[in-house]
Parts: C-alpha cells; structure tokens; sequence
C-alpha cells in the first residue's frame, strides 16, 4: 500500500512506523505538512496516490485541519477530523464521554473568572483545572485554596489566549500514584501500561515509570466503549483508579506508543500496521481532487 | 560527522537518519532538526509550541 504520513517532527514512534511500513514493503510518502498547502479542491499533495493516510502531526491544531482536509478529498485517514475533533478537546471528550454513560471526572466550565470561583467552591479543594487544548500534563494546575484559584484564573484571563479563558475545571481524583494507558485500535485493546509517579501527573513524558498493565475484562470493556463514543480510531485511552471503579479522563487521537512498546510483551507497531493494511485493503480511496 | 549550526561542533549521526528527526548537539545542547539526509543538513529545531502533544 501506499501510505502518507504526516508529520512535522519525527519521535521515535514516527520511526517505528516507518521502519515496520518499509519492512513490509509498503511505500511511505513523508509529507511534512509546514511545507504543504491546502485548498479547497486540491492540495499540493497528490492524495488520490495514497490508500490511506496517518496523521502524525505534534501540533494539534494542524491535526485537526489536515485531517479535515484529506477527509475532504475522500481519502482514508487516521485517526478521522470527527475523532481528533474530540480527543483534542477536553470539553467535547467529556461530553463524549459522558453521553455514553462512561464513568469521567466531575467536570465543570465556565467563562469567567466568578462564575469559575463558584464551581471551584461546590467542587471544593483540592481540585484541577486544565486547559481545553493541552497535552503532556502542561499547563495543568492541582489547586489547593482560594488563594492558588484567584490567581491561576487571574493569570490565565490576563495572560492566556482566549482558550485559556474557557475555565476546565475537575474533580481531583485521588488515585493511588498512577494511571493506566492502553492503546486502542478500533477499540480493540493491543497493550496497556501503568504510569507511577511521586507527582500528581503521571504523564511518561514527564518521566513517570512504566510497567506492563495487565488488561482485564473491566478495563477492556471501558476501554472499547470509550474508543466507540469518540469514533473509534488507533487511541491512548486513559484511566484512573479509584475506589469506585475505573474513570477514564483523557484520550489520545495521535497516541504515542513508544513507551508502551518499552514495557509490554506485545508489537505494538506490528499490530498497528496490520490494522492499517485491513483499513486501506477495506477503505477506498474516493479522491476526485487533483493535486494543486 | 555534520556541523552544528549553532555552535559549530560536529554532531554525530546514526546511519538510519529521518528528514524530520531531532538530534541533539552533544556541545552545546541545541535541538537540531534533520532538515536533509544525503548530504545531512542540520538546523535549529522549532521551540515546543503550547498545543503540541499526542
């Protein structure tokens, strides 16, 4: 097959794709979207070229606009706009969420700086607010009193971009120095992996260790029905621990998987690329756009 | 061997180099971007942005 990857940073999950695709023989056409232009009937990538195309962009709001873009011109993309539309905003995931009766940390918005005091108060200390658009556990605040709240909202009002105004406010969850990650495909659970760490982000970007998550059926079952209720796709679900269950507060629409791959028994990339050749071999490229 | 393009020491690269990796200057630790592979070229890599991420 022939498989457009877009990117404009390759990570070490990059170049295990790569190397998996080019072992098996299948072309890869690296398109680095910072030199690329897309127009409304066309762009200057020939799209009707590719059986399938794997958005890999590290900045998620060319994500979101690629995969508008080539869905438009009919081609197969991973993960879709539809997902990546809710899985890069926090506010659309919980609602997903939500919706499908999928157990989520109490969550509230608001605009301004009172009315987010307000929810604060009902939540009560300590509690979380997040950005809307965010990743890698930046940005992300644990407050703790009244006077921590002013000012972080103060902060964000006076200095942030206007996303930073819409006030994500969060439960704290009091998980026991870890959460869990599994890798999704279509909801299918390929591999899981369990983050510890002193602090209360446990992201592996910021160093949390990591260990092979055993799947049992409780967390498949979350974990398939959340992938559903975002439009399914290749995923990083995420999940807490806590007394009453497993909530699930994030998921991740261009997974990383290198860290996974470090710990579990399981080819991660293999799996994921035999994923993509059933959806090429299954999709069919509908492209009538030419290239500009 | 290529030249980092920041400080001028020579930055060692691996035979299996991606167009769109970063390396890392081991001088004066600026993150480079593979820009070019045959013949390598280096340069500065971009500055993480706030919506980057997975």
């Amino acid at each position: 097959m022939r498989v457009g990857l877009l990117y404009s940073r390759i990570r070490t999950d990059e170049k295990l794709l790569l190397e998996e695709l080019r072992d098996r023989g299948h072309e890869v056409v690296k398109i680095d979207v910072r030199d690329q232009q897309f127009g409304l009937s066309g762009s200057s990538v020939d799209a009707a070229e590719l059986d399938i195309v794997v958005d890999r962009c590290v900045a998620t709001s060319r994500s979101m606009y690629v995969t508008e873009f080539f869905a438009s011109y009919g081609v197969p993309i991973v993960n879709p706009p539809e997902v990546a539309g809710t899985c890069s905003d926090k506010v659309k995931t919980s609602l997903a969420l939500e919706e499908a009766g999928i157990p989520t940390p109490d969550t509230r918005v608001a605009f301004t700086r009172e009315a987010a005091l307000e929810a604060i108060d009902d939540f009560g200390y300590p509690v979380v607010l997040k950005p809307v658009v965010g990743s890698w556990g930046r940005l992300m605040a644990r407050i703790e009193d009244d006077h921590a709240a002013e000012a972080i909202l103060e902060h964000k009002e006076t200095l942030g971009h206007y996303e930073h105004k819409i006030f994500y406010i969060q439960e704290f969850v009091d998980k026991p120095g870890r959460d869990l990650r599994v890798l999704t495909l279509d909801g299918e659970p390929v591999a899981g992996m369990i983050r510890s760490a002193d602090h209360w982000i446990t992201n592996a970007h910021r160093g949390a260790d990591t260990q092979q998550l055993e799947i049992t059926p409780e967390i498949e079952d979350l974990v398939r029905r959340a992938s559903d209720a975002v439009g399914g796709g290749l995923l990083g679900v995420d999940l807490m621990e806590t007394e009453d269950g497993y909530t699930i507060h994030e998921i991740n629409h261009t997974v990383e998987y290198k860290a996974l791959a470090d710990v579990v028994d399981v080819d991660i990339v293999g799996a994921v690329v035999d994923w993509l050749e059933e959806k090429a071999a299954t999709s069919e490229n509908g492209a009538a756009k030419t290239a500009l | 061997m290529t030249a980092c393009p920041e400080c001028g020491g020579e930055v060692t690269l691996h035979d299996s180099i991606e167009v769109g990796e970063i390396v890392d200057c081991s001088t004066c630790g600026t993150e480079l971007e593979v820009t070019a592979v045959n013949p390598p070229v280096l340069e500065r890599a971009p500055e993480l942005d706030e919506d980057w991420g997975e």
